[in-house]
């Protein structure tokens, strides 16, 4: 992964991409990460009650839960007021 | 459930950020765009100095002090373009990538997507700092180089019309030109005329440069404050 995001960036995107379930190919995929990290962070928001891993026989998928939304919706928020608050750069 | 008056604050609030957003993205990609174009000036003016100060001095025989700064002058621009062009293209292919992708999308841009696309703005500019720093010492660098050219130029050319006289390298250049000493301090006074615009133009990238180091230096510290706020929430849930 080239460029940086914080421990904080990679969860919401993961929260938001499994709005539907989505393996964790897909996960590490669309959110750039290697499979040690993405396994990580995934344990990480299971154990948080964020997300919630679904077996169906051999596949697991990952769902958001609904105690996810509040914690998108800060992040949405933060990030949102950082372009409305900040003055920016224009030419 | 919110009222109609909140959710309409909200969109419009929301559509300000966007544009705000889109503002922002376009005016810097433009000006990562310009520094492209002027680092490839100065790497080709640095070459053509370099080249016209060999000539002189192969020309005239002898060692001329005023070619020789030329040349130096020249050599040190052409190492800066070629320095100023490679940082520019790492910088531009990463905005340009965010830019396209916020093009692609329609209007009136999702809150969330429009966060996605926040995140990869802070992603790029944690990963390019270090390169932003020096497209901005270059452009600075490159500025004050094509100045001092500029003002070489206005003196030669100043020297050769109240001398009446033109110096050997300037002969050289103009060789197979009908000579004259107008020619000459015209050429002079052309040439300080480019050298000062680029020289002027590379300056003002570099105050442009930091005015958005300084823009996303307060965004990355407003987003740290905002991780004690995300880790109160996780822990509180």
């Amino acid at each position: 992964m080239a460029e940086r995001r914080t421990p904080y960036e990679i969860f919401w995107e993961i929260l938001v991409f499994c709005r539907t379930p989505r393996s964790i190919t897909g996960i590490i995929n669309r959110c750039d990460l290697n499979s040690k990290t993405g396994q990580e962070y995934l344990d990480f928001l299971t154990g948080k009650g964020y997300l919630s891993a679904v077996t169906e026989g051999e596949r697991t998928s990952y769902i958001s839960t609904a105690k996810a939304a509040e914690y998108v919706e800060t992040f949405t928020r933060l990030y949102q007021s950082l372009f409305d608050k900040i003055p920016g750069f224009r030419l | 459930m919110c009222s109609p008056v909140k959710t309409e604050m909200t969109e419009s609030v929301q559509k300000g950020i966007s544009e705000n957003f889109s503002r922002e993205l376009q005016s810097f990609f433009v000006l990562c765009l310009l520094n492209l174009v002027f680092g490839a000036l100065a790497l080709a003016f640095g070459m053509q100095f370099i080249v016209t100060a060999v000539l002189a001095m192969a020309g005239s025989g002898s060692f001329g002090i005023f070619p020789f700064l030329q040349g130096l002058v020249g050599w040190a621009a052409t190492v800066i373009g070629f320095r100023w062009i490679l940082s520019s293209v790492k910088v531009l292919k990463g905005v340009t990538k965010i830019r396209r992708e916020y093009r692609a999308m329609e209007e009136p841009v999702p809150a969330e997507a429009l966060t996605g696309l926040i995140i990869r703005m802070m992603a790029h500019y944690r990963e390019n700092w270090k390169t932003l720093w020096k497209m901005n010492l270059f452009s600075m660098l490159g500025g004050c180089i094509f100045l001092a050219l500029g003002i070489l130029n206005l003196v030669q050319g100043i020297s050769a019309a109240a001398s009446g006289s033109v110096p050997a390298y300037t002969l050289i250049v103009q060789a197979g030109l009908t000579s004259g000493i107008g020619r000459s301090v015209f050429l002079s006074f052309f040439a300080a005329g480019i050298n000062l615009a680029i020289g002027l133009a590379s300056l003002l990238f570099s105050t442009w440069f930091r005015r958005y180091s300084r823009a996303w230096e307060l965004r990355l510290i407003e987003a740290s404050h905002s991780e004690e706020t995300l880790k109160t929430t996780m822990e509180q849930s």
